[in-house]
């Protein structure tokens, strides 16, 4: 007997009212848990490992020079002011279009210093830019 | 007296839900400590999903994703990553007075490895500050 009257009841519900509660609390979680992009950066393309060297004409190249201690030459002319390097590649750039700045660092030189250069570089708009080592004996 | 309808708070609160499930990335590595150098042309990148982090160090220790890499297993690793995801972005997070050495050292091996797109990670510069 006691089997039909359990037939005879409501319906189980989901209470409504606390669904909110339980949807608050994941997003708690989530909340916490977010870690908002912080990645940012220098986009730059390496170029291909490959044997056939491209030629470039030597008209068309910039270099500039980071030594050890990083001082920083373009062609043959030190520059104390960074930044007026971005007015030097600005020139260049307005000259020729087709202009490739090539970043050369000695490996001793600070890893800052050749950031620094190249954000000079990509402020003057270069989009053609190539890092090279300076070869230290052998 | 006015009173808050209890049954759509529960859809307000799943429609943040959804709006932090999608943004939410959770890490998957926490990268060895570095100083980043600070450069005016930062910007920031956009695509999340393609990203392998590489860290160097003050001392030179090297760091993919989650694994400490010796340099000479750098291309081994960027081509495992690379034939996962032929899209993969590098980010080169450096300590900024480390030598420019080392950080060519591991471009080489990048290039080797075929992973050509790479961005050295830097803070924003403000310009006077």
């Amino acid at each position: 007997m006691r089997l039909r009257e359990k037939e005879n009841r409501k319906p189980p519900s989901i209470p409504t009212a606390s669904m909110g509660d339980v949807a608050f609390l994941i997003i708690i979680f989530f909340i916490t848990s977010t870690v908002f992009s912080k990645d940012r950066g220098l986009k730059l393309i390496l170029p291909e490992k490959s044997t056939v060297v491209a030629k470039i004409k030597k008209e068309n190249i910039l270099t500039i020079k980071i030594n050890a201690i990083g001082e920083v030459m373009v062609d043959k002319e030190i520059f104390t002011d960074l930044k007026m390097i971005r007015s030097r590649v600005e020139d260049g750039l307005a000259n020729n279009d087709s202009l490739v700045i090539s970043i050369k660092t000695h490996p001793e030189a600070r890893y800052e210093r050749m950031i620094q250069v190249l954000d000079q570089v990509r402020l003057a708009g270069a989009k053609r830019i190539s890092l090279v080592p300076i070869k230290t004996g052998g | 007296m006015p009173d808050i309808p209890m049954a759509s708070t529960a859809d307000i609160a799943f429609l943040l839900i959804l709006f932090f499930m999608v943004t939410t990335v959770i890490r998957t590595a926490t990268g060895l400590k570095v100083t980043r150098p600070l450069a005016e042309s930062t910007e920031r990148i956009k695509m999340r999903r393609n990203l392998v982090h590489l860290w160097i160090d003050g001392s030179g220790r090297i760091q993919i994703d989650d694994n400490l890499v010796p340099l000479n297993y750098v291309a081994e690793r960027m081509t495992q990553k690379r034939l996962d995801n032929p899209d993969i972005v590098t980010i080169l997070d450096v300590e900024k007075d480390l030598n420019y050495g080392l950080v060519d050292e591991v471009m080489e091996e990048l290039k080797e490895a075929g992973a050509y797109k790479i961005t050295f990670a830097t803070d924003f510069l403000r310009e006077g500050g």
